[in-house]
């Protein structure tokens, strides 16, 4: 397939999911709430498939960075009363900027499996840290509730669930158009190399760990906007935000919807949260559930959705080949 | 600290190791030999404690509780590696991680459907309910039994490793797959019998360990974690190296909650963040990782 028509079929799925997304809000209520959520799930899905798709580092700590950024909106907005939503940005992202930097620089000194323990480790001591010695901070098990809803310090009102939910579109399209363009750039090309062949890109002078501890950076930065908007979007932030549960899950969401591919994560998130909605309301034993789901997804359904319609698509066209 | 109270907390220390030691042991050699970094293994310890009091309730019988219980973690070590693993083998890596994180949450689910999330406890039992004087303070001697038994485990396993054939298989699967199946070796086999030892020691040390530790849904993720620790800052390789790997831990986890209840459970991570600063390839590896 030709770079050209690669652009445009990813211009062309950008335009059908935003006149979708555009729509929205003229649906019920709870439609709007779960659209809402599903957008910032799939950019913080976004942000480990830009790390474990295209850079091949698979991490089990991405919950690491959503739930700090979430806890730094909570408790700065609860507990110390600032509610300038930009002035919270650039604290919540200075946060998650320097626990990424700190967590980089060790767990980016072992490779593959041993990069995926040691990030699980990192995710547990942080969940850890939260619920134990910080609990006069983050009121441990119980969380911190009731918070309000960003304010932006212009004229513009965020309380309604339509308008908060295309604040939200707004932040994820951004999301989506600043991974499509790394990801195109030279910098995401030397990306994928690292991911296809270390040792070539070593060879060829490419300084590995660097353009993986960027990577890693940029990759918590995006889980930490997502982690922002959903401690807006929720009201509520609990420990359960920095489980290691929740960074298997944005593997597994990544997975289901497609790995290494710009809008896998969009579906996944889609079928995740859609599918959670609909089974809890019918079990408490939703986790049991989705791991079964997730069996038989590993087992059966490897290229995800995102493979499907691209064979879908193959299929339709003419029964070509790949490549 | 008074004198008999560091003794005291030190065999508690040791204590852990050894429990450490019957889950890291098989999880090292599964990642060894398949290369897979098994997420489930804590759940076989789990399950393998609930079973195992399930039939201590029924029979009343410390020993078989202790069989079924080790013998349940077999079980499902061996589904997972063959209804499972083995359709994972040689892919990128991620799937195989998938696949364990996924099987873990639906045993943690399974275990909180069949056994409810009260904690629980299990009492020693009667031969060993008792307590040693030591320094003029009582020390209970089920501690000591768990470290003997650790002991003894080690023993064997390491002559199993180093002395029989079986053992020389294993380690032939380690160094070099292909060569040993080159060499009529069938390496599948040895792949599903390795699963189930390694879940048999997990589900063995779930009991045995349930006096001690307690047993409640939660308790998976809690010991994996202590076991993958010991994976960062041993390395896999030797058998010797794990074992020492994990009394340094049990003991710096066990030392750690006395000196600062407040940062309890931390400590491991300590050592962890100090080793990958020092010396990433872990205390005992062999290769460059």
């Amino acid at each position: 397939m030709t770079e050209t028509t690669q652009r445009w079929k990813s211009i062309i799925t950008a335009a059908c999911f935003g006149a979708f997304a555009l729509v929205v809000p003229a649906l019920p209520e709870y439609a709007v709430t779960l659209a809402t959520s599903i957008l910032i799930t799939s950019i913080y899905v976004s942000s480990a498939n830009l790390l474990t798709g295209y850079t091949g580092l698979v991490s089990l700590g991405q919950a690491i960075f959503w739930g700090s950024a979430a806890y730094v909106v909570a408790i700065l907005s609860v507990r110390a009363g600032i509610t300038n939503f930009f002035l919270l940005l650039l604290v919540a992202l200075c946060v998650v900027v320097l626990i990424s930097a700190f967590f980089g620089v060790l767990a980016l000194r072992v490779k593959r499996l041993y990069f995926m323990i040691v990030t699980f480790a990192f995710g547990h001591v942080v969940w850890c840290v939260a619920m134990y010695p910080m609990q006069g901070i983050t009121r441990g098990y119980d969380g911190i509730k009731d918070i309000a809803r960003p304010d932006l310090g212009l004229s513009i009102s965020l309380t309604s669930g339509a308008q908060f939910y295309y604040f939200v579109l707004v932040i994820a399209a951004l999301c989506f158009l600043f991974i499509y363009l790394v990801t195109r750039s030279p910098f995401g090309r030397a990306m994928m190399g690292i991911r296809d062949n270390e040792h070539r890109m070593v060879a060829l002078g490419y300084n590995t760990f660097l353009y993986k501890y960027i990577t890693y950076v940029l990759s918590a930065i995006i889980a930490g906007i997502a982690g922002m908007l959903f401690a807006y979007f929720n009201g509520y932030v609990n420990p359960a935000e920095l489980h290691w549960l929740w960074s298997g899950d944005a593997l597994m969401m990544m997975f289901i919807g497609g790995i290494g591919t710009l809008w896998g994560p969009l579906w996944g998130a889609l079928a995740y949260t859609g599918l959670r909605y609909w089974i809890s309301s019918y079990t408490m034993y939703w986790f049991g559930i989705e791991g079964i789901i997730f069996i038989l997804v590993v087992l059966f359904f490897r290229g995800g959705i995102a493979g499907f319609v691209a064979g879908m698509q193959r299929r339709l066209s003419g029964g070509r080949t790949k490549d | 600290m008074e004198f008999s109270v560091a003794v005291a907390q030190v065999l508690n220390g040791i204590a852990f190791g050894m429990l450490l030691f019957l889950l890291a042991a098989g999880l090292s050699l599964m990642f060894g030999l398949m290369g897979v970094v098994n997420l489930a293994h804590g759940a076989y310890f789990m399950v393998g404690g609930y079973v195992g009091l399930t039939i201590l309730e029924m029979t009343g019988s410390f020993w078989l509780a202790i069989l079924g219980g080790a013998a349940s973690g077999a079980f499902l070590g061996f589904l997972t590696e063959r209804f499972f693993m083995r359709r994972v083998y040689g892919l990128h890596g991620h799937e195989s991680i998938l696949l364990t994180f996924a099987l873990s949450i639906v045993l943690s689910d399974f275990s909180l459907f069949l056994w409810t999330g009260t904690p629980r406890w299990v009492q020693p039992p009667g031969f060993l309910d008792f307590s040693f004087s030591f320094f003029g303070n009582p020390y209970p001697a089920y501690r000591l039994a768990i470290i003997a038994v650790g002991v003894l485990v080690f023993i064997v396993l390491y002559l199993f490793q180093e002395k029989t054939l079986w053992g020389a298989i294993v380690r032939a699967g380690v160094d070099d797959k292909e060569m040993a199946t080159g060499l009529g070796i069938n390496i599948p086999l040895v792949f599903t019998a390795v699963f189930c030892l390694g879940a048999f020691l997990a589900g063995f040390g779930g009991f045995v360990g349930a006096p001690i530790l307690g047993l409640h849904i939660g308790l998976d993720v809690e010991i994996i974690m202590l076991a993958l620790a010991v994976v960062i800052v041993g390395g896999i390789g030797s058998l010797p190296g794990c074992l020492t790997t994990c009394l340094l831990l049990g003991l710096s986890d066990t030392l750690g909650k006395v000196m600062w209840p407040k940062y309890a459970s931390l400590t491991i991570y300590l050592v962890v963040v100090i080793v990958l600063l020092v010396k990433p390839s872990g205390l005992f590896g062999k290769e460059t990782r």
